[in-house]
């Protein structure tokens, strides 16, 4: 297991919360405005008053001037559950510092902020070989398991299941919650499946794609025979000015089309490089992207 | 092209090897990345290459490609033929007579020459060796063979106009020696106004057709008004004034108008105006007191194409008294034309008479169409004797002499024109071998010229009896000639041409001079003014550069002696275009007068000439070997790529 953080980050990050943006509808009564009438502070609405109805609800200013009962209705307040889906895949296992270890700390430090916030967080890494998660989690109780969870390097499978991953959270999530989906996006499969499926189960999907510095600019020259690590496909390439201004239009072509289409599908992207120190990343990328708060 | 040692081309052989090797090799990094999708979006986006594409734009195979095929092409020994030139010699002949110096082009002939000999230098094969020879009354070489251009351009542009006549003889002399051996040259090249005549019997020591000739003419149809003769005669007996006489010719189609002024050292005696018809020639004479060898210069200002003749210069020379004995049956022109000549003393008799007696007591005996018995028991000129004499035979007679070719540098014919001598008959000659021929007519020798008994003699093979010959200003000046060759005046001699020697006896004072100085040292001052000093080595001066007209002083041993040079040759003063070129260019090959056309024949001669020759690229084979290696060692440790 890796120390994934100090003490020192983890009271910094109770300041920060996710930001969600509409309302939920959680199972366990939280802080998060639900769509359901319940028992907060905030007003909502009146309703005729009917028997049986507490009596403490009834707006007695209201009767004074109309003569009429009403029952005061509140917005209930509820929790909601964040799904964390983190790329296991061996392709994360580039960069320095690693895709992988940037994608679970940065996972851990979002899923200790969501269960600062009082709500429920699922934690899981994916890769071909199908979702490994924890049970949701709530309350910081839950953070040393969480931390156990993300401190242990689970090992990869050959190939990445992205699509069946994101199936599968799409079936077992409740509705109307949000996934975090860390990835490198790097599949030889069609990702968009996957997040179409996330984003029918009404889900906040938030995109968090990470690249390694080395896929920004590779450090290759001449002739190279690279070969992929999770597919083993090979390509043999000569490597040169020219060939990487064609590499380097392919990688954004290939980001602005992942962050069109998360538009397109109500979804927020944003592009982190592994590099960037995640201090950097969780107070001042994601708070500008409107993840935290 | 072609190889020495072919078989060392299957070395090409690893030429598909090396191709098979950069096609087919594992590449030399493996790298695994993340995942091959970005690459092969930028493979597809950067379209794929086929095979030839990529080993063209791998610069590391196309060097070494071409590092097999060079080193392939040094082992076999490549070579290719080139077709040139083979070395050939050229010789170039340019005019420098005084003719050249003509305005009648711009700037003067002899530039105009010299720019087309440097055209046609510039013309010739880079491998040619070339000669450069100046003409005038020699033919000299100002440059031995060389491939040196601009050694040739430099000698080109030094050449100076001489202010001598033309030597067509010196110049036929030279291209016959060029005919006979062929190897010293491939053609010859005169730059020339064709201002000179060539004798037909010369042109025949040249094999016809052995010898190409361009000849390059310059100037044309141009105006001169020469003086061609001048004489000053003091008086038989040193008393009275001298008189000067001056031939002055129009060589040109206009008639001419224009100031006659003699001068007495640098006082004008006097000046008059003459008027000379197209071609006309005209004497004029003037009385003079004069101090003997005082110099004495008239000048004629014609508007002409020429300037060196409109100036002569003579010496009023002293002589002692000679005695002349004439025998004729009554040539009052002959015996005029001697008792005119200053300091001798003629007797004239009838033929006849038993001369023998009386020969010993004269100096010279004139024997004029009277036959001849005795022998030469003095200095003897026999006109056409009925029987000849001793040393040359008549064997027959002909109708109208005329001369066909004078040797102008026997003293006789000094300032003579030749067209003077012709005769209604001529006899025809047989001398001995010892004799000199000093003019030609149809039917061999008509003036003759030897020495028989210690006695000279000269034989004329016709009578003095054509006007046009006896009534000629030329007349008197060849029976002076003839006086003064008789009486060896040669060391009296103060008429000179341009680059006649000046010769100075010293005798024994000059010894004991030489003796007690150790050495003798002769000051000249020519024309120009610049006076130089001359060592005298032996008892006598001899000083050869005068090539400039006018008045020479000369100062050795105590003694002043004054010459005057004059160009008086009226074939150099006729500048308009002559015969001489269409004679050589009839009489040896062929004749060109443009440049352009010169150009084009050498071009001809070239593509008979060319000759295979193999030109070997071992050096540049290896140093570009060396300098693949170096880039390709280069490449392959900095991973250079296209």
């Amino acid at each position: 297991m890796e120390e994934l953080f100090s003490s020192d980050f983890f009271r910094g990050l109770d300041r920060l919360s996710l930001v969600v943006k509409r309302d939920v509808s959680g199972r366990f009564r939280g802080e998060r405005r639900s769509v359901k009438h319940g028992s907060s502070v905030e007003f909502a609405d009146y309703r005729d008053y009917s028997p049986g109805d507490d009596m403490r609800y009834v707006d007695w200013n209201v009767y004074a001037r109309v003569d009429k009962l009403l029952i005061k209705l509140f917005r209930d307040e509820e929790d909601i559950e964040v799904y964390m889906v983190v790329d296991n895949s061996p392709s994360m296992r580039f960069g320095e510092p690693s895709k992988h270890l940037f994608a679970r700390r940065l996972a851990a430090a979002l899923s200790y902020i969501i269960l600062s916030g009082g709500d429920r967080c699922v934690v899981s890494v994916f890769d071909s070989g199908g979702l490994k998660r924890l049970p949701a989690l709530r309350g910081k109780r839950a953070v040393p398991e969480l931390m156990r969870f993300f401190g242990t390097d689970h090992p990869s499978s050959a190939e990445t299941g992205f699509n069946a991953a994101c199936t599968a959270v799409a079936a077992e999530s409740r509705p109307s919650g949000v996934v975090v989906v860390i990835s490198d996006l790097l599949f030889a499969e069609d990702y968009r499946i996957g997040l179409k499926h996330l984003a029918s189960q009404r889900h906040d999907v938030y995109l968090i794609h990470c690249l390694a510095e080395s896929e920004i600019n590779p450090d290759l020259k001449g002739d190279v025979r690279v070969v992929d690590s999770e597919t083993s496909e090979i390509r043999d390439v000569s490597v040169g000015p020219r060939l990487l201004r064609h590499y380097q239009a392919a990688l954004e072509e290939f980001c602005g089309e992942a962050e069109r289409f998360c538009h397109a599908y109500g979804m927020k992207y944003t592009r982190l490089v592994t590099a960037t120190p995640l201090k950097e990343v969780l107070f001042r990328s994601l708070v500008a992207d409107g993840y935290l708060r | 092209m072609g190889f020495l040692w072919p078989l060392y081309l299957m070395s090409l052989a690893l030429i598909p090897i090396i191709i098979a090797y950069h096609v087919f090799q594992p590449k030399s990094t493996e790298v695994i990345v993340s995942s091959v999708l970005l690459w092969q979006k930028a493979l597809t986006s950067a379209g794929r290459r086929s095979v030839w594409d990529r080993l063209v734009r791998n610069l590391l195979l196309l060097i070494q490609i071409l590092l097999v095929v060079v080193c392939a092409f040094l082992l076999s020994g490549f070579f290719i033929n080139r077709f040139v030139l083979k070395p050939e010699r050229y010789v170039m002949i340019i005019d420098t007579s005084a003719s050249m110096a003509a305005t009648d082009v711009d700037p003067d002939r002899l530039s105009v020459a010299k720019a087309a000999a440097v055209s046609y230098l510039r013309s010739l094969p880079a491998n040619s060796e070339i000669a450069l020879f100046e003409f005038n009354s020699m033919t000299v070489s100002r440059l031995d063979y060389t491939t040196d251009r601009r050694s040739v351009e430099k000698a080109i542009s030094e050449l100076q106009v001489k202010n001598a006549a033309s030597n067509s003889g010196s110049l036929v002399s030279l291209m016959a020696a060029l005919a006979q051996d062929r190897s010293q040259a491939e053609s010859v090249a005169l730059f020339t106004d064709g201002n000179f005549s060539v004798q037909d019997d010369w042109l025949g020591l040249i094999d016809p057709g052995s010898l190409p000739v361009d000849i390059v003419t310059v100037g044309g149809e141009a105006r001169n008004v020469a003086i061609t003769a001048l004489e000053i005669r003091r008086p038989p007996h040193g008393e009275g004034p001298s008189q000067v006489f001056a031939i002055i010719d129009n060589f040109s189609d206009e008639r001419s108008v224009f100031p006659v002024s003699l001068f007495y050292g640098s006082q004008l005696v006097e000046s008059r105006f003459i008027e000379l018809e197209p071609h006309e020639r005209k004497a004029v004479s003037y009385s003079l007191q004069v101090a003997p060898y005082a110099p004495v210069r008239l000048e004629i200002a014609p508007s002409d194409d020429l300037d060196l003749d409109n100036t002569a210069y003579t010496i009023a020379r002293e002589h002692g008294s000679r005695n002349v004995l004439l025998i004729t049956p009554g040539n009052i022109n002959l015996y005029a034309a001697l008792r005119s000549i200053p300091g001798l003393k003629v007797d004239a008799r009838l033929p006849g008479q038993d001369h023998s007696a009386i020969h010993y007591g004269y100096d010279i005996v004139f024997y004029d169409e009277t036959p001849f018995r005795s022998g030469l028991v003095t200095n003897t000129v026999v006109i056409n004797a009925p029987h000849g004499i001793a040393d040359v035979s008549v064997i027959g007679e002909y109708e109208y002499a005329e001369a066909i070719h004078v040797d102008k540098s026997h003293p006789l014919m000094r300032y003579v024109d030749e067209r003077i001598i012709v005769a209604q008959t001529g006899q025809v000659l047989d001398p001995s071998p010892d004799a000199e021929v000093v003019a030609w007519g149809r039917y061999g020798p008509l003036v003759l010229a030897g020495t028989a008994y210690r006695n000279k003699y000269v034989y004329f093979g016709f009578p003095f009896t054509s006007r046009s010959f006896v009534g000629s200003p030329s007349f008197p000046i060849l029976v002076y000639n003839l006086v003064s060759y008789m009486l060896g005046s040669s060391d009296d001699v103060r008429q000179l041409s341009p680059g006649d020697p000046i010769y100075v006896p010293l005798g024994s004072q000059s010894s004991e001079s030489t003796a007690v100085a150790g050495r003798t040292v002769a000051r000249i001052t020519p024309p120009t003014g610049d006076t130089r000093e001359v060592e005298v080595s032996g008892d006598f001066l001899l000083y050869a550069d005068t090539y400039e007209t006018g008045i020479y002083w000369v100062s050795v041993s105590g003694q002043e002696y004054t010459y005057a040079v004059n160009l008086f040759d009226s074939e150099e003063s006729r500048i308009n275009r002559r015969d001489g070129v269409d004679a050589i260019g009839s009489g040896i090959v062929r004749r060109s007068s443009r440049v352009d056309d010169m150009t084009a024949s050498v071009s001809a001669l070239a593509e008979e000439l060319l000759v295979s020759q193999r030109v070997h690229f071992r050096a540049a084979f290896m140093i570009l070997a060396l300098l693949l290696l170096v880039v390709e060692w280069s490449l392959y440790h900095r991973r250079w790529h296209l």
